[in-house]
């Protein structure tokens, strides 16, 4: 108060004097005697340099002490801005003081809105801990229950993005497909073929449609690795969510003889046979008894064989799913080429497994080279599919032979069927028929119908990459945050990354599980100065994949997300080097953290990631490891989230275009 | 000469054991049920009985129970031998007083070793 108007009273005083000294000199001016006034003006032109300085003096000195008495009362205004901004974003504890020319009152008035703010936060902040606790424990209980759950089950939504998943699946999807990625928000299209799981959740929209109690649909998929897993369609109906539920298992083996009376009927085959294997000097007459032993118990084995094929469960599958796995066991098995083709878009019920045994087998029998030209084709036969082998330049199997093998077990090892057996409990039939000059073997499936054109489609799969578009706000995009380190600062000059790490952001979620972590090989000497901060050296590389290989991960792990990275374009840089390798990281859009970090402090002096971190409250433990960069980038984009919004930064267009107008948007490496 | 008996319901293994084990120098008889086997049990208590768990009438739990409780036939080793391989019923079998269990279907070699050792036969 006493400031403001010593002030005021200054500038007063000021202006007085001014004005006194104006109506002073103009008053004189007035009462000089008429007839000297020439002589005044004369003596004025006399003197005309010497008025001419006082004046710019006085000028000079009203300026000076204009500007002298702004600075010292509004001077001020910056720093106080910048405070009230830091108080406001950041540090809620922080108070004014009448430093620097702040006006007391002001600093007063600031602080007690201050104080109101805080604990009108403080109040909110309980109210929101409360309520997030109660989330928290019911999402710990969920996490709980998953982790027991020993079946592998993935939850999607109706675009067909992963909302959930069991460890047991991520340890299935692990094993059956090593490069895929199982992840909260990726799509599950990148596992299983598309068509594949339209199939099945068009049949789950039949099942429901028809008011079956418990809806489900079984089938055989196959994932994009080749790896065939027989999974069942479940709908995932909640308040407002609508999906669908995968319940995974491996590729199934045929129904064994698990049970009582047939390991019994084994145990005496196998004691039988035994002894005429242990004591071959046995006489003739115990020789009979036990060869006789093991005819009738393996004939009885059979016999109960063929009566649990008739419970063979057979699951839906592709035509095309079936050639292919067909079509790579024979090149594998036999080493000669096998062409294969099928009609779009049919279906049929079967075990490949059984289907490859005796495919394999039959061959076997012809004996001969099956030589170059053989085909596998599968044509539609009204309510059946049927599979037809040619081997041009084979002669069929003679009659006699044929129904010894068609009768007889095949020799696999995991079966211990009869290929007559095998179709039967397929519901089908096999045969060989003549074609012209040659022949072919015939399989004759059931084929499991399309759904019919009429039924509407209830459940829409929308196009792969996400439907969200430009409008998306910051908030509900996925990301990748990542760091890299390398052997030196100059990537022009022959350094080269020899870390990776990326770590992904998922509903504005850091997902620690979610995690890329990868040192990198390299022939280039590691910078000892880049060493002291890194602390890689030569011998932790030794054995690392290729830079190369790592970024075409590294693209698989980010895909479809938005890259962040902090002072990316030196990143960036480095990935350049890698052409091709590194096409899918590179297409990927890129927001910065020092860039937004600009946006939103201008005035700050420092945008190192240690100093942005600080002011806005983040420890930077664990710093200098490519993941625990990675980590603190997310970190810190996270905590800029809601001062970009308060800027009008709201969406990734707008994100990208105001990063490009930031001073360090222009650095180059 | 040690003295076995064995007890199955199933003729053809039964066919197969006693040839095994005369090879190895024992004294086998047979039983096909398990009232047989109580009765040739307590008449001469053999030295070793095999005896299958899974037949009708008295089971082979029924049996060793009633022979466990014959101090006559302290001195005689029973071996379960078994279709199933639950742990359960391999602790039902030793909780009732067997020497040992084999699951069905089994190496007869293995069963060799086994019996030498619980009659001290010489390899």
């Amino acid at each position: 108060m006493r400031d403001a108007l010593r002030v005021r009273a200054m500038l007063a005083v000021a202006v007085a004097a001014a004005t006194a000294v104006l109506v002073a000199g103009l008053l004189l001016l007035g009462a000089w005697p008429v007839d000297q006034r020439p002589l005044l003006a004369q003596w004025a032109a006399q003197r005309a340099p010497l008025l001419m300085m006082a004046v710019l003096v006085g000028l000079a000195a009203a300026a000076a002490t204009g500007w002298v008495l702004l600075v010292r009362n509004l001077g001020f205004v910056p720093h106080l801005v910048h405070r009230l901004e830091l108080l406001r974003s950041s540090r809620p504890d922080l108070r004014v003081d009448a430093q620097g020319g702040v006006p007391q009152a002001l600093a007063d008035a600031v602080n007690a809105l201050a104080r109101d703010q805080a604990e009108r936060r403080r109040r909110y902040d309980d109210e929101l801990a409360l309520a997030t606790q109660q989330i928290e424990e019911e999402r710990d209980l969920l996490a709980a229950v998953l982790a027991e759950q020993a079946a592998a089950v993935i939850a999607c939504s109706d675009a067909g993005r992963i909302l959930l998943y069991t460890p047991a699946a991520a340890v299935l999807v692990q094993q059956l497909a090593p490069e895929a990625y199982l992840g909260l928000g990726r799509t599950v299209f990148a596992l299983f073929r598309r068509s594949a799981v339209q199939h099945g959740l068009e049949r789950l929209t039949l099942a429901r449609t028809r008011g079956v109690e418990r809806p489900a649909a079984a089938m055989v998929l196959a994932m994009r690795s080749g790896a065939l897993v027989h999974a069942r369609f479940t709908p995932l109906s909640g308040r407002r969510l609508h999906g669908f539920f995968l319940h995974l298992h491996a590729q199934a083996t045929p129904p064994s003889a698990g049970d009582d009376v047939n390991r019994r009927g084994v145990a005496s085959l196998r004691a039988a046979v035994e002894m005429l294997r242990d004591f071959p000097r046995m006489d003739p007459a115990e020789r009979t008894r036990f060869i006789a032993i093991a005819d009738e118990e393996s004939t009885r084995l059979i016999q109960a064989e063929g009566a649990a094929d008739r419970r063979w469960p057979l699951e839906d599958m592709a035509g095309e799913t079936l050639l292919e796995l067909l079509q790579t066991q024979f090149e594998n098995a036999l080493g000669r080429p096998l062409r294969v083709a099928a009609p779009d878009g049919l279906w049929l019920a079967a075990e490949s497994l059984a289907l490859w045994a005796l495919l394999h087998d039959y061959l076997r029998q012809l004996g001969a080279d099956p030589g170059a030209d053989c085909s596998l084709m599968l044509e539609p036969r009204d309510a059946h599919v049927a599979l037809v082998l040619r081997c041009p330049g084979l002669p069929p199997l003679v009659q006699e032979r044929w129904s010894q093998w068609e009768q007889a077990a095949l020799q696999a090892q995991t079966l211990a069927l009869s290929p007559a057996a095998i179709l039967r409990g397929h519901d089908g039939e096999l045969w060989q028929q003549a074609e012209g000059k040659g022949f072919a073997l015939h399989l004759l499936l059931p084929r499991t119908d399309p759904v019919p054109a009429a039924t509407p489609r209830v459940i829409e799969i929308a196009a792969g990459a996400a439907a969200r578009g430009a409008d998306a706000e910051l908030a509900q995009l996925i990301y990748t945050a990542f760091d890299t380190e390398t052997t030196g600062l100059e990537p022009s000059a022959g350094d080269r990354i020899i870390a990776l790490a990326g770590i992904r952001i998922v509903d504005a979620r850091i997902r620690s599980r979610e995690v890329f972590d990868s040192l990198i090989a390299t022939t280039r000497r590691i910078d000892p100065a880049s060493q002291r901060v890194h602390g890689i050296d030569a011998a932790m590389l030794a054995g690392q994949p290729s830079a190369d290989e790592t970024l075409q991960r590294f693209g698989r792990f980010c895909a479809e997300t938005v890259l962040l990275g902090h002072n990316a374009a030196f990143d960036r840089r480095f990935f350049e080097l890698h052409g091709d390798s590194a096409s899918s990281v590179l297409a990927r859009p890129l927001l910065d953290t020092l860039l937004l970090s600009q946006l939103v402090y201008p005035q700050a002096e420092s945008h190192q990631l240690e100093a942005i971190a600080d002011r806005l409250g983040l420890s930077a433990l664990g710093r200098h490891t490519a993941l625990g960069d990675a980590i603190l980038t997310a970190e810190v984009f996270l905590r800029l989230l809601p001062l970009l919004v308060a800027r009008g930064i709201r969406t990734l267009p707008q994100a990208l275009d105001a990063s490009r107008g930031t001073a360090f948007a222009r650095l180059r490496y | 000469m040690k003295r076995v008996l064995i007890v199955d319901d199933e003729d053809n293994i039964v066919v197969s054991l006693a040839f095994l084990l005369r090879q190895l120098g024992c004294e086998v008889a047979t039983a096909q049920d398990g009232e047989q086997a109580l009765q040739q049990a307590l008449a001469a208590p053999p030295d070793l009985i095999l005896l299958d768990v899974m037949m009708p009438g008295l089971s082979g739990y029924d049996v060793l129970q009633k022979l466990r409780a014959e101090p006559r036939c302290a001195q005689t080793r029973i071996v379960l031998l078994t279709a199933k391989g639950r742990d359960a019923e391999i602790a039902r079998g030793r909780a009732l007083g067997a020497d040992d269990y084999i699951v069905k279907p089994f190496s007869t070699r293995a069963l060799s070793g086994r019996v030498r050792e619980l009659l001290g036969l010489d390899g």
